[in-house]
């Protein structure tokens, strides 16, 4: 099982890096074009929530996303020291004129499976996607 | 953010860039907005070369859209790859804009 890593300073401008990256990973894991566009707009909006969010648009404080591929389904890991935040179950419903609030609903409708948790001062997230 | 525009008919037709993300979503904002200040200001966006956009990209859009329509103008999208479609549909935003498949009929639309 390979887990490649990529660190990523916490500034709105490293999703084009981030992108630039996962999209091969994401590819050589076995997703087809749809499937990489979807998984991979869950993991920037995972991304903009650190930076957005948890970090209050701070740079200088690290992120960490990490692909980990397996026979079944493809797994992404984003991490940060953000103070702890314990996402909500449901997405808030916004309307579809509504301006913003849909990073949340993206997450939960292109992932298989979505899991929070906090542990020696790194909240991590992980996201799967069925191959 | 500097976006590709001509004006055809009195609509401004504007290119999108290849990803709208977060770090552009302000300038992105601002100059989209610029071309909403005249009287039923009417856009037509080319989502052609657009492989990427974030919810923040979306609220830009949306933003823009209602700019518009308060000044009685429209925004039309055209040339939406399939995956961007899909993120549209999956966000009921393809409920919200004018969609059209190429240029032409985006121009027919907002000129009807």
């Amino acid at each position: 099982m390979s887990m490649p890593c990529l660190k990523l300073d916490s500034r709105a401008e490293e999703a084009e890096r981030l992108l630039t990256w996962l999209e091969p990973e994401l590819r050589s894991a076995g997703l087809d074009d749809m499937q990489c566009f979807q998984f991979g707009c869950t993991v920037v909006e995972l991304v903009n929530n650190s930076i957005e969010h948890g970090y209050e648009e701070q740079a200088g404080n690290p992120i960490e996303v990490r692909v980990i591929a397996a026979d079944d389904a493809v797994t992404v890991e984003v991490r940060d020291r953000a103070p702890r935040f314990d996402p909500p179950a449901l997405a808030a419903s916004a309307g579809p004129e509504a301006v913003s609030g849909r990073g949340y609903g993206i997450i939960l409708a292109w992932s298989d499976s979505f899991e929070a948790g906090y542990s020696e001062n790194w909240n991590h997230y992980r996201v799967s996607r069925r191959l | 953010m500097t976006l590709q525009h001509h004006t055809q008919d009195n609509i401004d037709v504007i290119t999108m860039p290849e990803r709208i993300l977060m770090a552009d979503a302000r300038s992105a904002r601002n100059t989209l907005k610029t071309f909403t200040k005249r009287k039923r200001p009417l856009l037509a966006l080319d989502l052609g070369a657009t492989r990427f956009i974030d919810s923040s990209g979306l609220a830009v859009l949306v933003s823009v859209l209602q700019a518009s329509r308060r000044n009685s103008g429209e925004v039309c999208l055209f040339g939406m790859q399939e995956t961007v479609r899909a993120l549209f549909e999956l966000t009921r935003l393809d409920t919200v804009f004018p969609i059209e498949q190429n240029g032409t009929a985006a121009i027919r639309r907002l000129s009807a």
